[in-house]
């Protein structure tokens, strides 16, 4: 890519040059625009650091005297107790980078070509139980049953539904995100039974607590939805640039990719914001710049977090009962989808270093699935002891079985 | 730079400050905001240079950096001020019948202010997604795969952008922009 010396060869790549050469001209010295813009935003970061110290210091004195009141009302009242409480550490624990020399996983036992586009989801009430892949730029949803190999189109678009971005499933429902609503299809009828229509526009969707769960942006938003009513029960404002959720039984995970890489973890009992942690952490490895825009995943596993982040090679065990980074995992280039069964943490990578297993118990890759095709594992899907990986690169989907 | 220097960043800054207005301004269609974008984008690359791999060139991953910062912005933006303004009244047919024939040579086309201002006008239609892909395709040249990979988006999606952003940008320009624009 030549960015000094601009001259495309395409006929509209030249006009646009065009349009920018003669709207935007070189005939002066951006530097001191430049400059001066970096010397007032270090005057301001000084300010901003000098306000942050006399609120710092404010409210540790008084964080102090409401101690104070409190050890003197524990003591007059005798409430002192021998529990003991761990301070949180905020130092992850990073792991080594895995050895060369694991053991595989699994084998891929078939391998089918499947257009994909977003992470699918499987459903386990019939006989034969069907992976649901969106197809947003078909305005589609597909169906596919592995025990038949066979595939089958749901145009959703078509019935004015909008077009599926992500799929989520229930005992009797696929719950189609789309981008302009949410959509219930039945499984028992394989129709449309409802369209609930959002304020803002659905980017990822997950399932549990009788809800579903939707993240939006513009705005930035976590929608819930009851299941049983089809009704909007609760929207979390603030839920910043979500990418991906996982419900859990106490808490909903949405990893949100904007301006900064943030996990959000929102309270199902008061449908309000409980934390916010920072994932963008120093010394992570990786440079952050081979994959910056590439979104990650969130899943849950032996009770606590698991977080994919791409561009830093990394998958982060956050602490659920602390909600800080507790553990950094040194996994494959860009890791871009995780998934829990019980062997462990699946984590795919964009760039073709294959299928790692980490054994939550020691933090560690303990094996890695090399798959000779697709390189960019966009998704995985776990489904009865058996891994679906998913590339949206090569538009395939393999079953990788455990190794016997 | 990396020792945290400031005058490191100064030939930086003239190397790619255009370049990079030209894009963010293709993409946000304010000359304000570009400025503004690749500014902060020039503040943001020397706070966090210590994240930048040396072994690799400043440009195209400082020019990443203002294409996406420019979309999130035009995106924010769209919601409060339509980039088109032309009169509402004025329809796509009255807008492909007038636009249309705009003469037999392509390169005496963009020589035309006119051309330029049908080209700015038709850009203005588009999504600021949509517009994001156009200008790392068609004028930065990127290849699919690698918009896919800067967008965070697939590769059939950023296809399809392509394919929707170019049919709607010859509907709009009638006969300026000919079948075989498809392929650097």
């Amino acid at each position: 890519m030549n960015i000094r010396r601009h001259n495309p060869k395409t006929h509209l790549g030249r006009l646009l040059a065009s349009v920018a050469e003669h709207d935007i001209r070189d005939d002066h010295d951006p530097w001191p625009l430049v400059a001066g813009r970096m010397r007032r935003h270090e005057v301001e970061k000084i300010e901003r650091a000098r306000q942050w110290w006399v609120e710092g210091l404010k409210l540790a004195a008084a964080g102090l005297v409401v101690g104070l009141i409190g050890i003197v009302l524990a003591l007059t009242f005798r409430l002192a107790t021998d529990e003991k409480v761990a301070a949180p550490s905020s130092t992850p624990v990073v792991m080594p980078s895995p050895s060369a020399d694991l053991p595989s996983a699994g084998r891929v036992t078939t391998t089918i070509p499947l257009a994909i586009e977003g992470r699918p989801a499987f459903d386990d009430e019939r006989i034969h139980p069907a992976l649901w892949i969106p197809q947003p730029s078909t305005g589609s949803l597909t169906r596919f049953t592995p025990s038949l190999l066979s595939t089958s189109p749901i145009p959703i678009a078509e019935v004015g539904a909008g077009a599926p971005v992500a799929v989520a499933t229930t005992d009797d429902s696929v719950w189609i995100a789309t981008d302009r609503a949410v959509v219930q299809f039945d499984l028992a009828t394989n129709t449309i039974e409802a369209t609930i229509e959002l304020a803002g526009t659905p980017t990822a969707i997950a399932t549990g607590l009788d809800s579903v769960w939707i993240t939006t942006r513009d705005p930035d938003t976590l929608v819930r939805i009851d299941i049983d009513t089809r009704a909007v029960v609760a929207t979390v404002p603030d839920v910043l640039g979500g990418t991906s959720l996982v419900v859990a039984d106490d808490a909903v995970w949405v990893l949100g990719q904007a301006e900064d890489t943030v996990l959000t973890r929102a309270d199902p009992a008061s449908n309000q914001i409980a934390a916010r942690i920072a994932l963008d952490l120093p010394n992570l490895p990786g440079t952050g710049d081979s994959c910056q825009t590439c979104t990650g995943e969130v899943t849950t596993a032996a009770g606590d977090v698991w977080v994919a982040v791409p561009g830093r090679n990394a998958l982060l065990r956050v602490d659920a009962t602390t909600n800080q980074v507790a553990v950094v995992i040194p996994v494959g280039q860009n890791p871009v989808s995780v998934v829990a069964d019980d062997r462990g943490v699946w984590i795919g990578h964009a760039s073709g270093d294959g299928l790692y297993l980490i054994d939550p118990e020691t933090n560690s890759v303990v094996a890695v699935t090399r798959l000779t095709t697709p390189q960019r594992l966009s998704a995985l899907v776990a489904h009865d002891g058996v891994i679906w990986a998913a590339s949206d690169y090569y538009d395939v989907i393999v079953r990788v079985e455990p190794q016997s | 730079m990396k020792q945290g220097d400031i005058r490191g960043l100064e030939p930086l800054v003239r190397a790619y400050y255009f370049p990079a207005v030209r894009a963010a301004y293709l993409i946000t269609h304010d000359r304000s905001l570009a400025e503004d974008v690749v500014q902060s984008q020039f503040i943001r690359a020397y706070e966090r240079i210590d994240q930048f791999d040396a072994g690799r060139p400043f440009g195209p991953w400082f020019l990443r950096s203002v294409v996406n910062s420019a979309t999130t912005l035009a995106s924010r933006l769209e919601r409060f001020v339509p980039f088109d303004a032309v009169d509402p009244s004025d329809d796509e047919a009255g807008w492909s019948a007038r636009l249309s024939d705009p003469g037999p040579d392509p390169e005496a086309l963009f020589a035309r202010a006119e051309s330029r201002e049908e080209v700015w006008q038709a850009l203005a239609k588009l999504s600021p997604e949509q517009r994001a892909t156009v200008v790392m395709h068609y004028y930065l040249e990127l290849m699919d795969d690698e918009v896919a990979g800067r967008l965070g988006i697939a590769p059939a999606t950023v296809r399809w952008r392509l394919h929707a952003a170019r049919k709607r940008l010859r509907t709009l320009l009638g006969g300026a922009l000919p079948e075989g624009s498809g392929k650097p």
